[in-house]
């Protein structure tokens, strides 16, 4: 599938909102966004347009992921630096609803050993689900700093009912690469999950929080 | 420096979907090879065929359209479609779910996005009642709906609402009225819901928060009704219930990236995931982004199959069956003479009917029953497989 978006547009428009942001310096890390308009898409007929991928570079670094851990899990967190809970920990909120909101709201992500992630109904009740933050599988096999990598990196895009959303795709303090590559990877991906592929892309454009929008195609 | 995956195949010019294997290689694979028995047009007028259901004995199809019509088939003897209404039910906004009852193949449902849900009786088509969300707050818009194995309880699910809830609400269908909501198990959008085909406490919920719900309504809170919570992390758009050899209940979901997931329900292991390129791939074809999983089916025989074809040339190229076999995806039947992108499918397992509809608005009837009278011979087959033969070599599916 070709590529639209050529690597000359591509740098032009990541070093115009890089740009942008340090002109303009604001006093928060400002997001850059992917934009993407469809044309030949109806959202009463085709097939929902929405998914999850993981980018290569992290695009929100500030990312808070808490981990729900047996006592291997509990271990690697603390010897890591990572916010963890063990099965006791989360007996102890006796699933009050008032206090799983409030641990929801502590952490934008959770990752849950097997065993655990087994018993969050029955542990917390549906606080997790409301707040949708369900603990996503943290297994053995993996490193968990890697895990937890990979949950940062990854992406959620959902089209309502207007033709065009926004994904965020990283943050002006990366480099021009390293955005680039984001583009490119978000993208490619967005763009393989159209049953026409560019022939349902009206536009994409990329913009910083509070910066001017780039038009790549 | 740009890196080498920036240098991949999609800088390169599009390669058009195809088989991944020769013609020979396919007939030996997809051992049937089946053209439609039966194919009949909903309207003159350009509309997709989003919704079908079958009667319980199997001589009914309900198909609901794009065009908010609901239209009513008889399947006659030998697999013939005829019409027997085309506007049974006209509504207002779109149509979310039709279902007819599990033990009376009179009783149709159907539910339309602005929160109604409406009983018919076929024989009459009599828009019998009107199930009326009366819960709290601003009339929920729907996204499905079903009714459980003794037909007592109907459930809808409902999109986000602005309050930031999405609800599963039930309805009493014998006493007609609404019984209550779940309200706190899902976060976005609930895009399915599935009762269990036996056991009529049980049902699952899908929802474009990646959660899979399973709940025990005979549980009187919400809290103790959520049995089992599968997290599949990424949205999901269709669920199915299925058992393993051992009797062992499965839920199947199919991703809005066109990836089935499997998990076996009690020990809420992920049991297997087949994503949408390895379903392309045991497809035989080479395009993973045009692979469109329509769903899965059970056999009736203990064992299911996943349905898929390719979006590629307007769906015509592939429609094809993989049979699911401990944790692998195995060639099992190829659809000849398919003319749309399917999006709604049921199978008669007595008879072995497989009605598909879609994007062309058509319904067609395929017979899979091997007596031998039914399988086109090879002839057949390469005229039903004649596409345009570019075989890529370029194995680099996206």
């Amino acid at each position: 599938m070709a590529s639209k978006v050529s690597r000359d547009i591509l740098y032009e428009c990541v070093a115009e909102v890089l740009k942008g942001a340090e002109t303009k310096r604001r006093r928060f890390l400002e997001t850059v966004e992917l934009q993407i308009g469809l044309k030949n898409y109806d959202p009463q007929k085709d097939k929902r347009f929405s998914g999850t991928v993981k980018l290569k570079y992290i695009p929100r670094p500030k990312m808070q992921v808490c981990v729900l851990g047996d006592q291997q899990h509990c271990d690697e967190a603390k010897a890591n630096d990572i916010p963890f809970m063990d099965a006791e920990a989360l007996k102890k909120l006796n699933k009050n609803k008032k206090l799983v909101k409030k641990l929801a709201k502590k952490y934008d992500a959770f990752l849950a050993s097997e065993s655990l992630i087994k018993q969050i109904p029955r542990l917390l009740g549906p606080g997790l689900n409301k707040a949708g933050k369900f603990p996503g599988l943290l297994g053995h096999g993996e490193s968990m700093v890697q895990k937890i990598d990979e949950v940062k990196a990854t992406i959620k895009f959902q089209m309502k009912k207007v033709l065009c959303l926004s994904v965020a795709v990283g943050h002006v303090k990366m480099s021009p690469d390293e955005l680039a590559q984001n583009v490119h990877l978000a993208i490619n991906f967005l763009v393989s999950l159209l049953k026409k592929h560019w022939q349902n892309v009206r536009s994409l454009h990329i913009k910083s929080s509070m910066g001017a929008a780039q038009r790549l195609y | 420096m740009f890196e080498v995956d920036l240098q991949s195949s999609d800088e390169e010019s599009p390669v058009p979907d195809a088989n991944s294997c020769g013609d020979q290689e396919l007939i030996q694979l997809f051992q049937q090879q089946i053209s439609p028995a039966s194919e009949t047009a909903a309207s003159l007028k350009r509309t997709c065929g989003l919704h079908i259901a079958q009667s319980c004995d199997y001589d009914k199809i309900a198909v609901g359209l794009s065009r908010c019509e609901l239209q009513l088939f008889q399947v006659r003897e030998g697999g013939q479609l005829a019409v027997e209404s085309r506007t049974l039910g006209r509504y207002e906004s779109g149509i979310r779910g039709v279902r007819f009852f599990n033990g009376d193949p009179n009783s149709l449902l159907c539910c339309t996005q602005d929160g109604s849900v409406f009983l018919y009786d076929v024989r009459t088509s009599d828009k019998v009642f009107r199930y009326e969300d009366t819960s709290e707050g601003a009339k929920k818009t729907m996204t499905s709906c079903d009714i459980n194995q003794n037909d007592r309880v109907l459930c809808a699910s409902s999109e986000v609402q602005k309050t930031g809830d999405s609800f599963l609400l039930f309805f009493d269908v014998r006493e007609r009225n609404y019984l209550g909501c779940y309200w706190e198990c899902h976060s976005d959008d609930i895009t399915h819901v599935r009762f269990h085909p036996t056991n009529p406490d049980l049902f699952a919920s899908a929802s474009v928060d990646g959660l899979i719900n399973v709940f025990d309504i005979s549980k009187v809170t919400e809290d103790d009704a959520m049995q089992y919570c599968f997290n599949v992390e990424t949205a999901v758009d269709s669920i199915n219930w299925h058992a393993d050899p051992t009797g062992r209940d499965l839920v199947s979901c199919v991703t809005t990236t066109n990836d089935l997931h499997l998990y076996d329900v009690e020990s809420q292991d992920s049991v297997a995931l087949f994503d949408r390129a390895q379903i392309t791939k045991s497809l035989r074809r080479t395009s993973a982004i045009d692979c469109n999983v329509v769903g899965t089916h059970n056999y009736g025989n203990g064992s299911f199959f996943v349905l898929a074809g390719s979006n590629f040339n307007r769906g015509k190229d592939c429609l094809r069956t993989l049979r699911y076999d401990n944790k692998t995806l195995l060639p099992d039947r190829s659809f000849g003479g398919n003319k749309q992108i399917v999006r709604a499918s049921v199978y008669n397992e007595k008879d072995q009917y497989l009605i598909a509809t879609g994007e062309c608005g058509l319904i067609t009837l395929w017979k899979c029953r091997t007596d031998g009278s039914e399988q086109t011979g090879v002839n057949g087959a390469s005229k039903s497989l004649k596409q345009k033969l570019h075989v890529s070599h370029r194995a680099k599916p996206y």
